[in-house]
């Protein structure tokens, strides 16, 4: 399994990077991790002339709340996120799915900014982020843009980002008190990409009704997708398991599976169904409900 | 071609590389450390797992370049004057069978124990979940990991009991 | 593999990862000999690189092309096959479709099986089976029960799969018969309503039957099957599981428990019947001790993991009194390993380890010829202790083994051959036999169909363990790889015959995760027949998980009125029968 020949950059700077990407256009790659890029390499399925590796650039690992957001560097790899203290009292949710993401190996190595603008329908990180309304920092030679997370996955494979534009941080707004989240994933075996996952983040109001709630679905569109009228049914509304079944249903029905190795259009339905059940359930047990 | 050295084992290694020549090619091929094993071609099996700047990573999903400046260690250079523990554990919990898998694991499992050093065995076993193993059934190997805790925890470990 | 063919002295020397070194050898000056590959210009070195389990015994279309192009061009050529190409191109283990009827008295004394099997062989039969048994030993399929009557046949097809049925991890058929067997057993004791422990304790072959003639013309040499179904019971807490079985029933939770009482064949074989290609199924021991009394033993096996070092040290050592640190163990190598078909079939114990044994004998009965010699008493007079003779009466009048050993060079009496060398190609009267009873406790997730080993006990008999810790390693490891076909691997093929899953992204291999902890224990009931009563054991467990899972799975199911599900049984099957029973309602 050797790639086929390319060129290396390993840029120290994001300008530096940033004028490679418009010197090479689209035949060139940023890398990060690599752990989705080198893979697709070596099975030939991605081709890129050039490789720039941006893994040396300084300043993008960090964890941190400021202003109002959790701000997450793009270089932060995994297993910053698996260890952090802060994202495992704060942000159940993430910690629940980056532990369920490939292995220990490969964690090591895999970046959070990497996960997302591979715009895999099949990676974790789309529905999480989804889910907790984050959005991204783009940086391009006209300087930064934010995106939302809900423009930011176009479609199969399909990000916001322009050719020329690096994905640099993730901004996730500080859930208030009384939030909790959970990520369930279903796969064939530990390390697999999900027959089905769910991402749901979720805030009470003083009295215990459903004040905010994101619910995201991994690997059952061509694009990472929230359930907004399983988020809708339950906004405002106090959580009985009935409600919750309906909103459940609501995200089963509108999710857009393929039949694959990993199950029947049916299957998947339903696994969405019972993993959005009971992650409402665990984030409002997360949320001290 | 792109200049790079590597300190492999401790060993400061300058060569000429291609960007594509993948670190595990490198480690096997043009430094002969033959210990470093393939298995996959989809970095599904762990059994090319090395060091790298103390981490573990999938040598097969790794460019030779992006080690460049790094510390590489193989297992070749885990024993220092006598088998590290982990080795030992292997040995004496019968961790290994083949040996195929073996290398791989033991180099994840450094990683392992330097940030656990006390791990349970569901930490064991879903801390060794991309390395696979046909051989062991992963019994003993948890154990060999088990044992390993225990002495670099400065413990006296007891030889194996009989089994079966 | 690497072929080096040196055009000057006409010598080819391969270094390959195979299991049988030496029937490779043979098979190569059988089909190249005309064209100057000799077979005393062949040597073949299987290196320690990796596993086999059936896989590295066969000739490969890759082999014969590297050693044609090393032939053709005098250079050393390496042919390497990537992990998809192994998993596209290899030859496969199975496509079985069997047809079973058992046929049993209402309250379940059974009374005779007939088996039907359609297989799937590939697009040219890989199975290397024992000239004589063209569907492997697959009649083992009546199992351990006592009936008179049996009946099986098989057809194997052709297709355009890669090559087929090779015996993986598997004395050629075992695996499926015993699915066949324990499958049946299960549904029987649904049909009339019986506990599936209590079925097999009836109708076990009792141990006063030994050596038992199977319907199917085997002679089972040694069996105590009941005792290694209590403990099993035993160790996992059967009866109260049943309890908690029926409770969680009652509240719609679904839980199974599955057993599986195996009775195996191993050790192939006897001469009179097995061969390969014509070359006797014996195996061999070369030992030779060296004038200070350390050893060096080679055999015509070649171990893939499997511990040979240490299991064969430790004969020697017990029958000859040299401790096995003394004593190195050499296989693999054609130029100086003695003559022998090699490793698969859990064999290596029965036939090259009994040769082991005979050898040492040998050398036991010349070091008593010396002793006498020495000691100036008749060989009669003289009493064996582990590493040493002593004269009867008086112990202190002895000599030990490194002693006589010494002697043999310097000092051997006037007749006798000198050196201290021994050479046994073991002919095995028969094959062994080893059995076990395993139990499996599953709990299924309703709405996911995702199934979790609760537990997993194996008690295994193989008769005298050697080395009880390289036994028991064995078995963790085949019960991962019985758990394997039983849940996850599977080559899947569309209709038009591409596969879909030839990475192990998609083949799926258990991790550590989803393997369970493995519960072992053992009953002891030696071969009458192997010189130190060992029967085999490295493929029991992979033979007997797939049904006990298998078994513990159906079982969780079968109130809803399931009787089968074919391996492996994925959540993604379970789902759909629970869909399909109205447990659940599919969005
Ligand atoms: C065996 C295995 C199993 C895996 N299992 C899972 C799993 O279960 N769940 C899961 O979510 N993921 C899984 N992954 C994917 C892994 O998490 C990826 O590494 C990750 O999705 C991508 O991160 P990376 O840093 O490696 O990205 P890279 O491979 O470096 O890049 C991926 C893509 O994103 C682009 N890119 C990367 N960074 C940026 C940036 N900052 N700005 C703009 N573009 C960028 C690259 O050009 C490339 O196209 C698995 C990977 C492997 C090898
Ligand atoms: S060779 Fe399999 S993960 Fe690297
Ligand atoms: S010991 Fe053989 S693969 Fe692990």
């Amino acid at each position: 399994m050797i790639p086929q020949a390319f060129n290396y950059e390993a840029p120290t700077t994001l300008a530096g990077a940033i004028a490679l990407l418009q010197k090479y256009g689209s035949d060139a790659k940023i890398m990060s991790g690599g752990h989705s890029l080198i893979p697709m390499m070596k099975l030939r399925l991605a081709t890129p002339e050039h490789v720039i590796d941006i893994s040396g650039i300084k300043g993008m690992e960090y964890i941190h709340e400021e202003g109002g957001y959790l701000k997450i560097g793009a270089l932060t790899k995994e297993v910053a996120l698996e260890e952090s203290k802060l994202i495992h009292s704060k942000y159940p949710l993430i910690t629940d799915a980056t532990k369920m993401i490939a292995d220990p190996s490969v964690r090591n190595l895999a970046t959070v900014g990497g996960n997302l603008a591979h715009g895999d329908a099949a990676n974790d990180h789309p529905a999480v982020m989804l889910a907790l309304r984050a959005s991204v920092l783009a940086s391009g030679p006209n300087g930064d843009r934010e995106i939302s997370i809900d423009d930011f996955f176009l479609g199969f494979f399909t990000t916001a980002l322009e050719p020329d534009e690096i994905l640099t941080e993730i901004r996730i707004p500080i859930p208030p008190a009384r939030s909790g989240g959970a990520y369930l994933k279903m796969e064939r075996k530990v390390g697999d990409y999900a027959t089905a996952g769910v991402a749901v983040q979720l805030s009470l109001d003083a009295s215990g009704r459903c004040h905010q709630i994101g619910i995201a679905l991994t690997n059952v569109s061509a694009a990472s997708m929230r359930s907004t009228r399983a988020e809708e049914a339950l906004r405002g509304q106090t959580l009985s398991d009935d409600l919750i079944q309906k909103a459940a249903t609501m995200a089963a029905q509108d999710c857009d599976p393929n039949a694959d190795l990993r199950g029947s259009v049916a299957y998947k339905r339903s696994i969405v169904k019972t993993l959005v059940t009971r992650a409402i359930h665990s984030a409002v047990e997360r949320a001290g409900a | 071609m792109a200049n790079i050295t590597v300190h492999i084992n401790g060993v400061a290694q300058t060569l000429d590389v291609e960007p594509r020549l993948l670190l595990v090619h490198l480690i096997r091929e043009n430094l002969n450390l033959t210990g470093t094993h393939i298995g996959c071609d989809t970095s599904s099996c762990g059994a090319c797992t090395v060091l790298m700047d103390g981490r573990s990573v999938k040598s097969c999903t790794v460019y030779a370049v992006q080690a460049n400046g790094k510390e590489i260690m193989t297992i070749e250079g885990l024993a220092q004057g006598g088998l590290h523990p982990l080795q030992e554990g292997f040995k004496e919990e019968h961790g290994l069978q083949c040996g195929f898998c073996t290398p791989g694991m033991i180099m994840r499992c450094v990683d392992l124990l330097e940030r656990n050093p006390n791990p349970t065995e569901d930490e064991i076993r879903w801390g060794i979940s991309g390395n696979l193993c046909r051989c062991t059934g992963y019994n003993n190997i948890v154990k060999a990991v088990e044992y390993a805790a225990k002495k670099m925890q400065g413990a006296e470990v007891p030889a194996a009991e009989t089994v079966a | 593999m690497s072929p080096d063919f040196d055009p000057i002295e006409a010598h080819l020397t391969m270094y390959m990862t195979t299991q049988a070194p030496h029937a490779i050898r043979t098979v190569i000056a059988l089909v190249a000999g005309h064209v100057g590959l000799s077979e005393e210009k062949i040597r073949v070195i299987a290196s320690d690189i990796g596993g086999g389990f059936g896989g590295k015994v066969p000739v490969y279309p890759g082999y014969v092309i590297a050693i044609a192009a090393s032939v053709l061009i005098g250079k050393p050529v390496k042919w390497i096959e990537d992990r998809m190409e192994n998993l596209q191109a290899d030859s496969f283990a199975r496509d079985y479709d069997m047809t079973c009827e058992l046929a049993a008295t209402k309250d379940g004394k059974i009374q005779g099986l007939r088996i039907k099997t359609l297989a799937d062989h590939g697009y040219t039969d890989a199975a290397a089976n024992p000239s004589k048994y063209p569907a492997g030993m697959f009649s083992i399929c009546t199992g351990s029960y006592d009936y008179g009557v049996a009946f099986t046949e098989m057809d194997a097809v052709y297709t355009n799969k890669p090559p087929g049925g090779v015996a993986y991890r598997c004395s050629f058929r075992v695996t499926e018969a015993v699915h066949a067997i324990e499958r049946m057993v299960d549904r029987l004791a649904l049909e009339i309503g019986k506990d599936s422990a209590q079925l097999r304790m009836e109708n076990f072959i009792k141990k006063e039957q030994f050596p038992y003639h199977s319907p199917l013309g085997w002679e089972y040499d040694s069996g105590d099957y009941g005792p290694a179904l209590q403990k099993a019971m035993d160790i996992i807490g059967y009866d109260e599981l049943r309890k908690e079985q029926a409770e969680k029933r009652k509240n719609g939770e679904l839980m199974g428990i599955g057993i599986c009482s195996f009775t195996e064949v191993v050790g192939a074989g006897p001469s009179k019947d097995f061969d390969i290609l014509g070359i006797k199924m014996f195996d061999s021991a070369e030992i030779r001790v060296h004038p200070t009394g350390k050893a060096i033993a080679r055999f015509g096996t070649k171990s893939q993991g499997q511990g040979h070092e240490t299991t064969y040290a430790q004969i020697i050592a017990q029958e000859l009194g040299i401790p096995d640190e003394h004593i190195h163990i050499e296989e693999g190598d054609t130029d100086t390993a003695p003559y022998g078909l090699g490793t698969y079939a859990s064999r290596s114990t029965p036939t090259a380890g009994a040769a082991a044994a005979v050898a040492a004998r040998k050398l036991r009965d010349k070091a008593r010829k010396i002793a006498a010699y020495l000691l100036e008493v008749s060989e009669e007079d003289l009493e064996w202790e582990v590493g040493k003779f002593f004269v009867k009466g008086a112990p202190e009048k002895s000599k030990t083994i490194q002693e006589l050993v010494f002697a043999a060079y310097t000092n051997h009496p006037q007749g006798m051959e000198a050196g201290f060398e021994a050479t046994h190609y073991y002919d095995p009267p028969n094959l062994t036999f080893p059995f076990g009873s395993y139990i499996c406790v599953v709990d299924i997730d309703k709405e996911t169909g995702s199934i979790k080993i609760r537990r997993f006990v194996a008690i295994d008999d193989c008769g005298t363990i050697i080395n009880p810790m390289i036994v028991q390693g064995q078995i963790h490891g085949g019960l991962t790889q019985g758990l394997a076909p039983a849940m996850f691997e599977e080559l899947i093929y569309d209709e038009d015959g591409n596969m879909l899953n030839g990475s192990f992204m998609d083949y799926l291999v258990p991790t550590s995760v989803e393997s369970p902890k493995w519960e072992t224990g053992h009953t002891i009931t030696p071969c009458p027949h192997h010189p130190i009563g060992a029967k085999g054991v490295g493929e029991s467990p992979t033979v007997g998980a797939p049904p006990a899972i298998a078994n513990a799975i159906i079982d969780a199911l079968s109130h809803l009125g399931v009787t089968h599900i074919d391996i492996p049984i994925t959540p993604l099957k379970v789902w759909n029968i629970l869909v399909e029973k109205g447990v659940i309602e599919a969005v």
